[in-house]
């Protein structure tokens, strides 16, 4: 699953723990999801968007083969 | 996120000193069998015990006269050391408990269901009479012994490539 998770960062300028330490997360659940290694749940996937103010389709995307 | 059924944090250090402790003593127990210190005939009282004989009907030579069986109870103790510590280690939670340590639990969790079974196949294939059920009294700690392996190299595995991460990233 692609994600847009890393510029919406760099748009709020914000790292990796700042966002785990918001969603509740460790930043290795961040860092993993970033790198496209760990698919997130709903639940999380919602929060993640949430904090960027945006949808879920706006900061994940499907790829071929999920 | 909120977990169910799992242990608190605290628990989690005597969990791992038991874990250490136990399974140690337990392999030289295997290894060296009656040689062993904690085994041999000089066993202190505290650590005898005396059993009803229907819990124990094979061994009517051990029998006292009042219908007793006396045996030290090092081994039960190293066993039931065993399986609390591996199940505090395996199922307390950890300092930030979230969905991807869940996920990672679940799959070590499923490596010892499948090791046990895979043991269990090979051993009636391969294993028979009275070694059989020797093989499969250690199989019972299988799924415990994988699940918290596992569990805890995937931990490992994953601060090290977060740390080598970093230092690219420096």
């Amino acid at each position: 699953m692609k994600n847009r998770i890393r510029i919406e960062r760099a748009i709020l300028n914000i790292t990796q723990a700042d966002l785990a330490d918001r969603l509740s997360v460790s930043r290795q659940t961040i860092n993993a999801i970033e790198a496209g290694k760990y698919s997130p749940t709903l639940a999380l996937g919602m929060k993640i968007a949430r904090e960027f103010d945006k949808t879920v389709n706006e900061v994940f995307e499907l790829e071929e083969g999920d | 996120m909120k977990t169910k059924y799992l242990l608190p944090n605290s628990w989690r250090p005597f969990g791992v000193a038991l874990t250490l402790i136990t399974v140690p003593l337990t392999l030289c127990i295997l290894i060296f069998g009656e040689q062993f210190p904690l085994l041999g005939n000089a066993i202190p009282t505290p650590f005898r015990f005396e059993i009803p004989d229907w819990s124990y009907p094979e061994n009517i030579f051990l029998k006292q006269a009042d219908g007793t069986v006396s045996l030290q109870i090092v081994d039960e103790l190293l066993g039931l050391g065993v399986i609390t510590g591996l199940f505090i280690t395996g199922f307390a939670k950890l300092k930030i408990e979230e969905e991807r340590i869940a996920q990672i639990r679940l799959e070590s969790l499923q490596w010892g269901v499948y090791a046990n079974f895979i043991v269990m196949a090979l051993c009636i294939i391969f294993i028979y009479d009275s070694w059989f059920f020797t093989v499969m009294i250690y199989n019972i700690f299988t799924p415990l012994l994988i699940f918290v392996a596992r569990f805890y190299w995937l931990l490992f595995v994953n601060q090290m490539i977060e740390g080598k991460n970093e230092r690219n990233l420096v």
